[in-house]
């Protein structure tokens, strides 16, 4: 491959070399953007088609477009709001063309330019693969913090899952999952240069990690122009390897305006509530057999160290000793708010200004924006200062020089811990005595001499303690900067050099106080965890940008660039389980040697690639893309990779004329991309554990590495159509895709008897198929300005394991109490398998002697994390400066195992538990439950068995049996909820500002869903092992007030 | 034509870019790994591989979660499910791998490295902590992968291994380590104190190597009498324990990190006590080595918890582990010169070694209760304990189980083979109400090495929790 470089370059040369010049020089253009009935249009986006010449018009709606190639042009003034006006005129040598637009408004977009591939701006109409654009405005009116979260139900063929934590991860996949063990989620570029949307924390799926989030939401959606996503490889083929998951190109806005700046302010403030908690029961508190009796919470008394509620009835007019209560009886007595009174009260205030100015050769804006967040966890805070700036500058007609930069300051304290353990709170409350007065657990806190007062003192903390005493605190400061200089070669060639880098340095540091109970990792004296962590990607790339003058119909350009990135990242941690002088939580004052961990890993891939487009009479467009990688990864010799795509469409309103059809294209593209593994996957490692008792030791990998790794491929081609009707008020995209990625590079489970439990092999093949649409619609709109929009999203994935290894059948991806998630042939990516009830042949129940349910035989496939479909339907109602708008996300399908449900069941703490309990308040349980099945017996016959068990034995022989707490995991949302008013120019000009915007809003404001006591969204960390709620953190519900003010 | 330079020049650039990008010499320099060796030497990898393997088999995992419930030395207390012989796929997969792709593969480089480097010390210790870590692992499940096992490093192996029958497995242990402790030489290069057990001790390893072989053979007393005498005497004329200073032990360090995994294990949150079984046959002995395997409880007395039970008693009414074998700084022993005694003291008594069992049977006592710190007036009344007088197989079965506490894989294998002491299950006991005769087989072997499993389930007729392993049929 590597003569393929050589090749590409001679192609380059020679197309430099010998196609004669064309001898002609450039012109300028210039001219006003107005609106019919407004006036000049301020912000339009005029453009040159072929070639990358384009300006924003001042607060005068005029433009200046200079070193345009001479011959006719075609000229765009794009804006959003307005249908995209074009008109051609002729350019001559040193002359200045005039052209002026008037635009007319459009509830539906056309030709809108959009931003593609290597930050090249195109018109939509010369796209021949699916890509979505989202407006900066409406991520930002989505009133949400985490840009990812702020996309949900806006675009089709992305599955978001939200974070429930504030601050965690959301997690996003393009066109489902191509990848069986690596990352699936797409590749992010913000100004052209690829930032990272790593997951703090690492894997959270642990036992009582934080989810420190996925570090994209450092973007403020304040400062972001538009989204466009490239939903697949097609789209994608010219970003690689890392592309292959689809990519989401974010532009920052630029400076706007005309000789004179302009300053944009606006704020916004909302409250948040926990959005639904489970349903707990009431009517029996703490206990075992109905029976408690506190003596020291250690189990020196009756039960006193259970944390289950299996106690005696509340309310019923009987004393107990408790924990409060100096060994006195007591009022047994229910809290049935303890729970919710936990959670406070969130406030998130955002609040953003931003200067921008623009002249003709230059432009710039420069904005501040600052978030507070107060969740609904006591404690925790969080704070984001984000600085950023965007300037450009035409240095002479030839030289333009743009640069970005963001630096983002976030602070965070007293994140909630999630997963299954004893540092999450909604943990502690499965694991609970129902009766606790948790006000008073907050009132009380320590006892006289300091230590924690609680309800028990063997298993679960105060919740807080946990949350308030036991403290961890995060900083991570980012720096995301791209630097380039555009020149003009020649008329038809423009070259460009750019350099980027996204950086990040983040510090995490998590105490736990002396006497914090039942966490085996932390000694009575307390114990602290801290960690360092950079990351840096460089990318460095030049790109030569050909547009050939037009040979009669035809139009033909080209472009080609070559690309270095460098990845860089360290981590250093220390974690020590106990301390000399308590309270002190510094690495000198270990009472332990502490454990360390120290990381350092570098990747670089090359890259050079090129693009040939060509297009008949602005009707039918084709292009072909090439790119070949050598990545470091991969073995000497055959680190390099190449990788086509082709893609064509036609408009095919041009040709003849549809009824009811202003705009009609369909679309069909094909493409290949190649894939690189992870660092260090070539030979295998010892690692180094502690030294035992000051002797040091190594252990061997249990992965068995390969030294003949070759690239993965994904192959994909899609088509699609778009339509618009109806005097623009109709439009429909459909696209309909299938993906293939082979030769996958996996670790492969082996028999650990092969002294190894996985080796890594090229092996694998996932494929995806699937639907996306995306309607949207003006069904109203009346002269006195009234304006009724609807616009819908759909999308359908199917994946399927078309093969593993040899006959290997199934790769566990994960496996968490009692249930794993899997890879299986034949089966879609990501099924979920464990244990299920045992029924004999006549479909009776099979139980034990004692009458209680079993699962018999191997697992059973319960279900799949993917859902079968999700849609967003979003609707607004607009009215004279009024609007009302709303977005509804749904889920249709896959399956969620719950261990909430799981695990509350076992302990009594949920509402359900209460079957088998509802009567007999003279009994200590209550009635029991009437079984009613068969037994087996030991010469395998079935024999009829009925027996009345306890609500106890009941409830809690049910924690193995997968099944039952696997839900279908549908549910709808009602996203957002927008109520806007723009004050009218007369008012606002007495108020001595140009404009004024004020609105409420509210998110996640209702859920509907089939599934008990948990938000079926849930997601506790961006990894491929999906489909499980472990004592989830509640979702945030929130509603507020924004305002935002041109002075 | 004054366009035409600039062009010529980013042309130029370009396939110098391009150039650059392919010819990038760098590259594979770039993934050499950092952080990692890729060659370290055998007595690290033997550190480490003896530490998780006496700890996995003999901490909190095999011995106090499985087999010391299940020879009814220890009781679970609050969550009782394996007490109760609910066994999880979870656990019994983490044990299989943990074994063999953990210590097992790394001994087997210890053993490959000191063949390599000319260190036959290294490498006979290599063989004969395999063969230790094997011979757990087949007493717990029977047939086994053996002699295909181990051999992912061969280029070009397959991703499967076939199990040997348990006979296979024990013939060729033997032989292993009678070969094994012919190659140990004290003059040769000695590992030093990267050895956990002896020091690195040529002579000692050698005992240790026979005296495996004594408990290797005694095991086939059923099974196979006529080749379990043979090694029995092979192995005794070699050289066994003598001393208490020979035992086998590991012996945790109190530094907060390093401790014993019982001591780790029950420092949050104490879930496991003594078994009313132990508690109850000390006490009819009046044997001084209750207090040494049992704490008081809160009223001062020692209580053990009832087998397989799920009552719920007040936790400070239960014994604790002594502190003997649940400090920081707690022995794990691996074999002992009692247990040594011990299977001389059957020998004898089988015939297959001369002797005067009935001796042989009290200097076991005796030794044991030395090495526990037992006053030695005490021993001599407690040998004077009718009760304690030696009465055949019967007195052996008991005071050996007595003695294997803290080695719960032993104390599980002796009872299964001799049945003594005759213990039965607790009243909540699932599994038929039964005690189980082996471990089941990963579940995960069906979807990884399907066919050799399916041979081996056959051939044992069945692999169930009641399916009697090869020596114990």
């Amino acid at each position: 491959m590597r003569k393929l470089g050589w090749l590409l370059a001679f192609l380059a040369l020679l197309t430099g070399a010998a196609r004669p010049a064309a001898a002609q020089g450039t012109g300028t253009i210039q001219g006003t953007v107005t609106d019919a009935e407004s006036g000049p249009v301020q912000g339009a986006r005029v453009t040159v088609d072929g070639t990358s010449i384009g300006a924003a018009t001042g607060a005068d709606g005029r433009f200046v477009l200079r070193g345009v190639p001479a011959g006719r042009r075609t000229v765009r003034a794009a804006m959003l709001g307005y249908a995209t006006a074009q008109r051609t005129v002729a350019v001559t040598d040193g002359g200045t063309a005039t052209a002026s637009f008037t635009l007319s408004a459009a509830g539906v977009l056309m030709d809108e330019v959009v931003v593609t591939a290597l930050g090249i701006t195109r018109e939509e109409r010369e796209i021949s693969t699916a890509v979505q654009e989202v407006s900066g405005e409406d991520l930002e009116r989505a009133g949400e913090t985490n840009l990812v979260s702020a996309l949900s139900g806006k675009v089709s063929g992305v599955t978001i899952t939200n974070s429930n934590t504030p601050g965690g991860s959301a997690r996003i996949v393009i066109r489902g999952a191509n990848s069986i063990t690596n990352d699936n989620q797409p590749l992010f570029i913000v100004d052209g240069v690829p930032v990272t949307n790593s997951q703090g924390g690492g894997g959270t799926v642990g036992y009582n990690a934080i989810d420190y989030g996925n570090v994209v939401q450092d973007l403020n959606p304040a400062d972001i122009e538009s989204i466009t996503v490239l939903k697949g490889p097609n789209a994608a083929a010219l970003y690689g390897s890392r592309a292959a998951n689809g990519a989401v190109i974010i532009t920052t806005k630029s400076g706007r305006g005309g000789g004179g700046g302009t300053v944009t302010a606006s704020s916004s403030v909302t409250f948040e509530r926990p959005l639904r908690l489970p349903d707990y029961q009431n009517s029996y508190g703490q206990g075992f057999g109905g029976r408690y009796g506190y003596v020291n919470g250690r189990g020196g008394g009756i039960n006193d160290d259970v944390d289950e509620s299996w106690g005696p009835r509340l309310d019923n007019d009987t004393s107990v000793v408790q924990f409060f209560s100096n060994g006195q009886p007591a009022p047994w007595v229910s809290n049935p708010n303890n729970v919710r009174n936990f959670f406070e009260t969130g406030r998130t205030a955002n609040t953003s200004a931003a200067f921008s100015y623009a002249q003709d050769a230059a432009n710039m804006r420069l904005s501040v924006a600052r978030l507070d967040q107060d969740g609904t966890y006591p404690g925790f805070g969080l704070t984001r200062t984000t600085v950023g700036f965007n300037g450009g500058a035409d240095l002479n007609d030839r030289l333009r020089a743009n640069a970005s930069v963001q630096y983002v300051a976030t602070d965070a304290e007293n994140r909630p811990a999630q997963g299954y353990g004893t540092d999450n709170v909604m943990w502690q409350f499965l694991w609970f005595g129902r009766q606790v007065d948790t006000g008073l657990l907050q009132e009380r806190l320590r006892n006289a001499d300091g230590s924690q007062y609680n309800w028990n003192s063997r298993w679960n903390n105060n919740p807080y303690w946990t949350a308030t005493v036991n403290r961890n605190w995060d900083t991570r400061d980012r720096v995301i900067g791209n630097a380039a200089v555009s020149y003009e070669l020649a008329s038809w060639l423009t070259g460009t050099v750019r350099s980027g880098t996204d950086w990040f340095e983040e510090n995490r540091k998590r105490t736990y106080e002396a006497g914090t109970i039942g966490d085996s990792d932390v000694d009575p004296s307390g114990a602290f965890g801290e960690a360092n962590v950079f990351s840096r990607e460089t990318n460095s790339d030049f790109l030569l940008t050909a547009t050939l003058p037009a040979r009669g119909a035809w139009n033909l350009g080209g472009h080609f660039g070559g690309n270095r990135r460098d990845n860089l990242s360290r981590t250093n941690s220390l974690y020590t389980r106990g301390l000399a002088v308590p309270g002190v939580f510094d690495a000198n004052n270990a009472a332990v040697t502490p454990q360390l961990e120290d990381w350092r890993e570098e990747r670089r891939v090359n890259s050079l690639y090129g693009m040939a487009t060509a297009s008949w009479n602005e009707t039918w467009f084709v292009e072909a893309t090439a790119r070949n990688d050598w990545s470091s990864t991969l073995p000497e010799g055959g680190n390099s990779y190449f990788y086509p795509s082709v893609a064509s469409n036609l408009i095919f309103t041009q040709l003849v004329d549809v009824p009811f059809l202003s705009y009609g294209k369909v679309r069909a593209s094909w493409s290949e991309v190649g894939n690189d593994t992870e660092p260090y996957q070539l030979l295998d490692p010892y690692s180094a554990d502690a030294p035992f008792a000051g002797i040091p030791r190594y252990t061997g990998s249990n992965l068995l590495r390969n030294l003949q790794l070759r690239p993965e491929r994904t192959r994909s081609m899609e088509i699609g159509t778009e339509l618009r009707g109806l005097d623009n008020r109709l439009g429909l995209e459909v696209t309909y895709y299938r993906e293939r990625t082979r030769d996958q590079i996996i670790p492969v489970q082996t028999t650990a008897a092969t002294g190894f439990t996985a080796r890594m092999l090229n092996a694998g093949t996932v494929s995806n198929r699937g639907v996306e649409l995306s309607l949207d619609a003006t069904p109203l709109r009346l002269a006195n300005g009234l304006e009724w929009t609807v616009q819908a999203n759909y999308t359908r994935n199917r994946s399927n394991v078309d093969a593993l290894y040899g006959d290997l059948k199934t790769l566990v991806l994960g496996t968490y109490y009692n249930v794993s998630v899997e890879a299986r042939v034949g089966d879609p990516y990501g099924v979920m398998y464990g244990r299920k009830y045992a029924y004999d042949s006549q479909g009776r129940m099979v139980l034990t002697s004692a009458g209680l349910p079993v699962t018999n035989g191997p697992i059973q496939r319960l279900g799949k994390y993917d859902p079968d479909w999700t849609g967003g339907l979003g609707s607004s109602l607009s009215f004279r400066g009024v609007q009302l708008s709303a977005l509804v996300d749904m889920r249709q399908g896959g399956n969620l195992y719950s261990l909430t449900n799981a695990y509350g069941t076992r302990s009594g703490v949920l509402a359900r538990t209460l079957r088998g309990r509802e009567t007999r308040p003279d009994t200590l349980q209550g009635n029991g439950i009437v079984m009613e099945g068969v037994t087996v017996t030991a010469a395998g016959d079935t024999v009829p068995h009925r027996r009345r068990v306890t609500a106890q034995q009941y409830h809690r022989s049910l924690t193995n049996i997968a099944e039952e707490f696997v839900y279908d995991a549908s549910f709808v949302k009602l996203r957002e909820v927008r109520l806007q008013y723009a004050v009218p120019a007369r008012l606002t000009g007495r108020m001595g500002v140009s404009g004024l915007e004020v609105a409420v809003i509210g998110r996640n404001l209702a859920l509907w869903t089939d599934v008990p006591n948990v938000d079926p969204e849930t997601a506790f960390n961006a990894g491929n092992v999906q489909g499980f709620e472990y004592s989830q953190f509640p979702s945030a519900r929130s509603w507020g007030f924004s305002l935002s003010v041109t002075p | 034509m004054k366009t035409r330079i600039p062009v010529v020049r980013a042309a130029l650039a370009g396939a110098l870019a391009a150039s650059a990008a392919a010819c990038d010499d760098g590259l594979t320099d770039l993934n050499q790994n950092p952080n990692q060796p890729t060659l370290v030497s055998p007595d690290y990898l033997f550190t480490n591989a003896t530490e998780a393997a006496v700890t996995r088999a003999m901490g909190s995992g095999l011995h106090m979660d499985l087999t010391a419930l299940w020879a009814q030395h220890y009781g679970e207390m609050r969550y009782t499910e394996e007490d109760r012989f609910e066994l999880r796929d979870p656990t019994v997969t983490g044990h299989w791998n943990g074994f063999y792709a953990g210590p097992l593969q790394d001994f087997n480089e210890v053993v490959m490295a000191g063949d390599s480097l000319g260190r036959p010390n290294v490498e006979a210790m290599g063989i004969v902590m395999r063969s230790w870590t094997y011979h757990v692992i087949t007493d717990l499940w029977g047939d086994i992968p053996y002699s295909e096992a181990l051999q992912g490093r061969v280029p070009g192996s397959p991703t499967t291994a076939k199990y040997d029958p348990q006979q296979t497995v024990y013939q060729g242990l033997l032989s292993e380590l009678a070969g094994a402790q012919a190659m140990f030489n004290p003059a040769g290069i000695r590992m030093g104190t990267a050895d956990l057990i002896y020091g690195g001790d040529p002579a000692k390893w050698r005992k240790f190597a026979n005296s495996l072989r004594l408990r290797m053979a005694m095991r086939m007393s059923q099974a196979d009498a006529n080749a379990g005498r043979a090694a029995f005497q092979a192995a005794l004329a070699a050289g066994v324990f003598t001393a208490n200073a020979d035992n086998a032990v590991l012996t945790y360090v109190d530094n907060g990190v390093d401790v014993h995994p019982i001591f780790a294990s029950q420092r949050a949150a104490p879930t496991h006590g003594v078994n009313a079984t132990i508690v109850d046959s000390l006490k009819a002995l009046t044997d001084p080595r209750l207090g040494i395997y049992a704490n008081r409880n809160a009223g001062g007395n020692y209580r053990g918890e009832i087998p397989a039970s799920q009552t719920d008693v007040s936790l400070d009414s239960i014994s604790r582990i002594g502190t003997f074998f649940s400090k920081a700084n707690a022995p794990s022993y691996l074999m002992t010169y009692a247990e040594v005694l011990f299977l001389q003291a059957e020998a004898a008594e089988r015939g297959w070694i001369t002797g005067d069992a009935a001796a042989l049977y009290r200097a076991a006592i005796t030794a044991h209760m030395q090495m526990l710190g037992v006053a030695p007036g005490d021993v001599t009344t407690y040998l004077a304990n009718p009760r304690v007088a030696y009465a055949g197989l019967p007195s052996i079965g008991l005071q050996k189980w007595i003695t294997l506490y803290g080695n719960g894989p032993e104390a599980y294998a002796e009872w299964r083979r001799t049945g003594y002491p005759n213990l039965r299950a607790g009243p909540d006991a699932l599994n038929e109400g039964r005690i189980p005769l082996r471990l089941t087989y990963p579940t995960i072997e069906q979807s990884l090495n399907g066919a050799a499993l399916q041979e081996a389930v056959s051939r044992q007729g069945g692999a169930g929790l009641n399916n009697p392993v090869w020596w114990d049929r």
